[in-house]
């Protein structure tokens, strides 16, 4: 599971955004991302599986596995959404 | 999580400059104001932005900005050897804008949901048309709001 290429990061006002920038920014496709969100984000630019991104997290933060599988779950549930997997 | 209003004003103007600047046409700012009526509509219509070219036209729509900071979208009614003279659909003043205050340019627009390149004729001959009334525009702007007030009645 990996990012789809073409993806800029920004950091707009203290917040970190996320939009596809290749040619054409579509800005209804950007998605603001807290602390998490772009942590996982970076991890998936290279190729990732869930187990991974789950260790990771538990490696980062403070947080207990059903939590962190949680917040994986709905992080990569979204990027789906979007269709912002490759 | 999509921009859902959190990012807006300033904010995303500062985006949308970087990302023109770096050659990408942002694809689409819901346009803000009273300005550009009765074209764009505040709540409905959004503008595709566009790279500058060399030098604008008649007619372009830029985006500037104003000393105090405040990003402006208004119509080139005059292009002079250094300066263009702007001046929005639904207002009555001129502005003097230098090339050093130019963001970006519309370059379609959605109306109703419907995108609208700045080359079709329908939207070139409304140009025109609501350039060449400009003297007579305050009468027509009054006219229109009185007829709303009326159909409000």
């Amino acid at each position: 599971m990996k990012l789809k290429e073409g993806f800029i990061l920004r950091t707009v006002a203290g917040q970190t955004v996320a939009l596809p920038s290749e040619g054409v920014t579509n800005l209804d496709m950007m998605i603001t991302l807290n602390d998490t969100g772009k942590f996982l984000w970076e991890k998936l630019t290279v190729d990732a599986e869930k187990a991974d991104l789950v260790e990771a997290l538990l490696a980062e933060y403070d947080v207990d596995r059903e939590r962190a599988e949680k917040s994986v779950d709905t992080f990569i549930a979204r990027l789906k959404e979007l269709d912002f997997l490759a | 999580m999509r921009n859902e209003g959190f990012i807006e004003g300033e904010e995303l103007m500062q985006l949308v400059r970087e990302q023109v600047l770096s050659g990408q046409v942002i694809r689409y700012l819901p346009f803000r104001g009273r300005s550009m009526l009765p074209m764009l509509r505040e709540g409905k219509d959004s503008v595709e932005l566009s790279p500058l070219p060399e030098k604008l036209k008649k007619y372009d729509l830029p985006v500037y900005q104003y000393p105090s900071g405040k990003y402006v979208m208004h119509r080139v009614v005059a292009v002079k050897d250094d300066y263009y003279v702007c001046n929005g659909d639904n207002l009555v003043q001129m502005e003097k804008i230098y090339p050093d205050q130019l963001v970006a340019v519309v370059s379609a627009f959605t109306r109703d949901g419907k995108r609208i390149e700045v080359s079709n004729p329908g939207y070139r001959l409304y140009c025109r048309f609501w350039c060449a009334i400009r003297p007579f525009r305050h009468f027509v702007i009054r006219l229109r709001s009185n007829l709303a007030n009326i159909k409000k009645g």
